[in-house]
């Protein structure tokens, strides 16, 4: 790689600097330390008073920033009956605030010629900004105010209520593949589950929201010691830094109360689930209990869904899609999450073809993975993609803000893209061998299966 | 930005124009070759014809089966895909650095002798079927497919590119065979690389690769000019279940090289281009109607769509089709405000160094430069044009350009005689026509 940063030279200089000065205890500026981010490239870790972390990677291949800001609050931090609160905040926190009129957040972007969005799953909440270089201030300006002033009141909630229900009708209610997908978390976690519910809500929750559970939502996560601000791009870390200080400085942290694991799931034997949709042909959802993301285990599953699903070479594929033609569409993955994830497989099968076929077809490729030896070339193979897809997901700033917010809200440490790959790389046959055998096991699956309406 | 100088550009010993756009941030090669036509070459009948001509060839050369092929790539570290639209092919794909020359070399042996086998031809066609009754799952493809052919009708922009079940099951090999030669000529070629290459490194790789290709001139096939419908038409495709509505409303949109297509830009980005845009505002952030909202002007070779695209609840599918007519009629009619146009040239002079953050970003409007033979300056002079745009030329451009009282308006929707009924009253609508989404 070619060496496109300009690194701080003396970062804690950097930081006396900053703080000549600052009297609020919350403004002060600590740096932590420097994270290599792959060969030509590193992250600066900061820290406010207030406990706001901040990770910033000078790349100064094009003239953009992209400003990231993860909270570590994500589906499985609510509680049943308000489920969805965490997504319905993602849409909240585009609203007013007590210093800027509703629209104008937007308004402002735009004009910044910026792109902004936001995502929820079931451990984070994130939200970015990507901008010219010249514009990141404003991005500084505008989270610092919504992360303490956002103004939660009936007519906010009102607003927003009828979006996220429409949002949940286009991505579950018409879908065939949100709804069975819905359908294999609750099978497999169990619906009082926090990794059960989904992560959009149920429907009779969205519709329930009260003012008082959104405030007191806001009030408890959004503050900035459960935040980090991600910055990548073409930035100058000397007039960066102050503007953080300044527009972040004076907000208080929040009191948190360190959230216990999910229990652990105590499934012994395989559970199904039926469904009837309108649909020209059987689909079938299954999932394993998989490991947390940032075990090596979960780097071997991750192998494991590339041999089965993921170039047209892959074992499922060819097998189901080019060999048998029963299925018309496969996908596979595996879930990054904290406390463990799903193994799952979605198939499509083709019309008037029973799921059963396909799902033997799974069942043998599982001996086949537990009772042969997946030869070099093949892993070799499959390894070689996943170095193309690693490449492709950090060539933009906000491809690698993306990677760094996921890597230190999930595994704590921000650069964790790059021990995946390492991982990768080092997975061996009995790898495979043993991590089929102890996470693929017919104890440890949930499955749905779609039948067409109206199908005898 | 748009005074930044593009890459090195050449010639191959056959006259195939080729584009590099290096980056050396990262060990990664994005290639694309792109055939000067596409489906608009499929006879009447035979819709369907180039993309199993193009998929077909992606099944691997001469003397190497499907799936070893499929390994090869694999192995190599490398993606292949072939996507065909109506003025074009785009056979794109990345590859780690290390692998570049051997990829370029498979990728110049399915154009120069692709196996063309009788049994991948007979697997494939059947897989075609088969996404052609999994389409009846995904709403809103099938509702944007019903949209084109109500709009286009019989014109070729209206033929599904991907055909139809009774089309591709007659599919002969000899036909499909006979096209892909047909189209696989140094004419009809145009090759762009970006990111870790240089003219020295892969010149020679890249006229090895497309060495031996026939030698032919570009395809003269061109599409007719299209001809918009008189009328508000509504379609409505019935499905069951349906919770909420896909809908689309529009008319024929803009030919690459327009003079209106600036105008328009900033014109259609103050009213659906957004998420502060007149559309979006009105459907999704004043009354939350819908979860997503746009509106988009798309240009070809030929005229093509534009549409505004929303998914309201079952319930306010007619309030919202309404809302969106009267929005439409008031951007025609009134125009936009100064500061909306002021505001929207804004938007898209910033994010514009977005369009050009990495390699592959910048190659795009050289190859579209090349394709739709444009003036050189019409895409690298994005600034510029849309600092020329005034309020009264982009008001002026709606008023000629974007369509009211002629509109093709397609919803997908659980049919019924009570939403039939208030589709009728809707102003100005002449007829409204049901359909079962297994038809479309």
């Amino acid at each position: 790689m070619a060496r496109i940063q300009a690194h701080t030279a003396d970062p804690q200089a950097l930081a006396a600097k900053l703080n000549r000065g600052v009297r609020k205890k919350h403004a002060r500026l600590t740096y932590e330390g420097r994270v290599p981010f792959g060969e030509a490239l590193s992250i600066d870790r900061w820290r406010l008073g207030n406990g706001l972390a901040i990770l910033l990677l000078e790349d100064h291949a094009a003239p953009v920033v992209s400003y990231h800001t993860w909270y570590r609050v994500g589906s499985r931090y609510e509680e049943e009956g308000k489920t969805g609160l965490a997504h319905f905040f993602e849409h909240m926190m585009f609203n007013e605030t007590s210093n800027l009129p509703w629209g104008e957040f937007d308004r402002k972007m735009e004009a910044a010629g910026g792109e902004t969005n936001a995502a929820t799953w079931i451990d984070w909440t994130y939200y970015y900004e990507s901008l010219p270089r010249e514009e990141v201030g404003l991005a500084v300006e505008l989270e610092a105010d919504r992360m303490a002033n956002l103004v939660v009141r009936e007519k906010q909630v009102e607003s927003e209520r009828e979006v996220v229900a429409n949002e949940r009708r286009m991505a579950v209610e018409d879908d065939v593949h949100g709804a069975a997908d819905e359908r294999l978390h609750g099978l497999a976690y169990g619906r009082e589950h926090p990794h059960g519910w989904p992560t959009i809500g149920w429907m009779a929750d969205i519709e329930g929201y009260r003012v008082k559970d959104c405030r007191q939502f806001y009030d408890t996560w959004y503050a900035p010691n459960n935040a980090t601000v991600i910055v990548v791009g073409d930035v100058d870390p000397e007039d960066l830094l102050p503007r953080i200080q300044a527009e972040y400085g004076a907000l208080r942290p929040s009191k948190i109360t360190p959230r216990p694991a999910p229990a652990a799931t105590r499934q012994r034997r395989e559970r199904r689930a039926e469904m009837r949709w309108p649909t020209p042909s059987e689909k079938l959802a299954l999932a394993w209990h998989a490991a947390p993301h940032a075990s090596f285990d979960h780097a071997v599953l991750e192998i494991i869904d590339e041999l089965w699903t993921g170039g047209r070479s892959a074992r499922l594929r060819r097998r189901l899609v080019d060999e048998m033609e029963i299925v018309a569409e496969l996908r596979g993955g595996v879930s990054g999450l904290q406390h463990g994830g799903l193994f799952d497989l979605w198939l499509s099968m083709r019309e008037d073809v029973a799921a059963q076929r396909a799902l033997d077809v799974i069942d043998e490729e599982v001996a086949r993975l537990i009772t042969e030896e997946v030869p070099e070339a093949e892993l070799s193979k499959v390894k070689a993609r996943t170095e193309l897809f690693f490449l492709g997901e950090i060539e933009t700033t906000s491809g690698k803000a993306s990677q760094i917010g996921f890597g230190e809200t999930v595994t704590g440490d921000p650069a964790h893209t790059f021990v995946r790959l390492e991982e990768l790389r080092r997975v061996t046959q009995d790898d495979v061998r043993r991590v089929a055998a102890k996470y693929l096991k017919p104890g440890r699956r949930s499955i749905v299966h779609v039948r067409p309406k109206g199908e005898a | 930005m748009s005074a930044r100088v593009p890459g090195p550009r050449f010639h191959t010993a056959a006259g195939i124009p080729v584009f590099l756009e290096p980056s050396h941030a990262l060990p990664l090669v994005d290639v694309e070759v792109v055939f000067r036509v596409g489906a608009i070459t499929d006879p009447e009948g035979r819709e369907g014809l180039t993309r199993l001509a193009a998929r077909l060839a992606r099944r691997g050369p001469k003397g190497m089966s499907a799936e070893r092929f499929d390994e090869t790539l694999d192995a190599l570290g490398a993606t292949l895909g072939m996507s065909v639209s109506t003025e074009w092919i785009r056979v794109h794909g990345s590859v780690i650095r290390r692998n570049l020359e051997p990829y370029l070399g498979l990728l110049g042996r399915i154009l120069r002798e692709p196996g063309m086998r009788a049994a991948d031809f007979a697997r494939l066609r059947r897989k075609t079927e088969a996404e052609l009754v999994q389409l009846r799952d995904h709403d809103r493809p099938l509702a944007a497919r019903a949209f084109r052919g109500q709009l286009f009708g019989s014109h070729p922009y209206g033929r599904p590119v991907s055909g139809t079940l009774e089309t591709v099951s007659e599919m002969k090999l000899a036909e499909v065979k006979a096209h892909f030669a047909s189209l696989a000529v140094s004419g009809n070629l145009i090759v762009g690389l970006a990111g870790d290459v240089t003219e020295e490194t892969v010149r020679d790789a890249i006229e090895g690769a497309l060495a031996g290709l026939p030698e032919a001139k570009a395809s003269r096939a061109r599409a007719p000019k299209p001809r918009a419908k008189r009328g508000r038409r509504v379609l409505l495709v019935d499905k069951p279940d349906r919770t909420q509505t896909q809908l689309f409303v529009g008319g024929l949109g803009l030919a690459m090289g327009d003079p209106d297509f600036w105008p328009l830009l900033v014109a259609n980005t103050a009213f659906g281009g957004t998420f502060t845009s007149r559309l979006v505002h009105e459907v999704r952030s004043e009354r939350g109607w819908s979860y997503g909202a746009g509106s988009k002007v798309g240009v070809d070779r030929q005229p093509d769509t534009f549409y505004l695209w929303t998914h309201p609840g079952a319930e306010q599918a007619v309030d919202c089709l309404a809302l969106e007519l009267e929005l439409l009629d008031g951007w025609v009619q009134k125009g936009l405000t100064a500061d909306e146009v002021r505001r929207s040239k804004q938007y898209l002079k910033k994010s514009h160094a977005f369009d050009l953050e990495t390699a592959a970003k910048r190659l795009d409007p050289q190859i579209d430069t090349e394709l739709f033979g444009l003036d050189p300056t019409w895409l690298a002079g994005y600034l510029r044009h849309v600092a020329g745009v005034s309020r009264a030329s982009a008001n002026d451009a709606t008023r000629r350009r974007i369509p009211s009282d002629d509109l093709s308006i397609t919803l997908l929707a659980t049919a019924d005689t009570r939403l039939v009924s208030a589709l009728e009253g809707l102003p100005g609508v002449r007829q409204v026509d049901v359909v079962s989404h297994e038809t479309v």
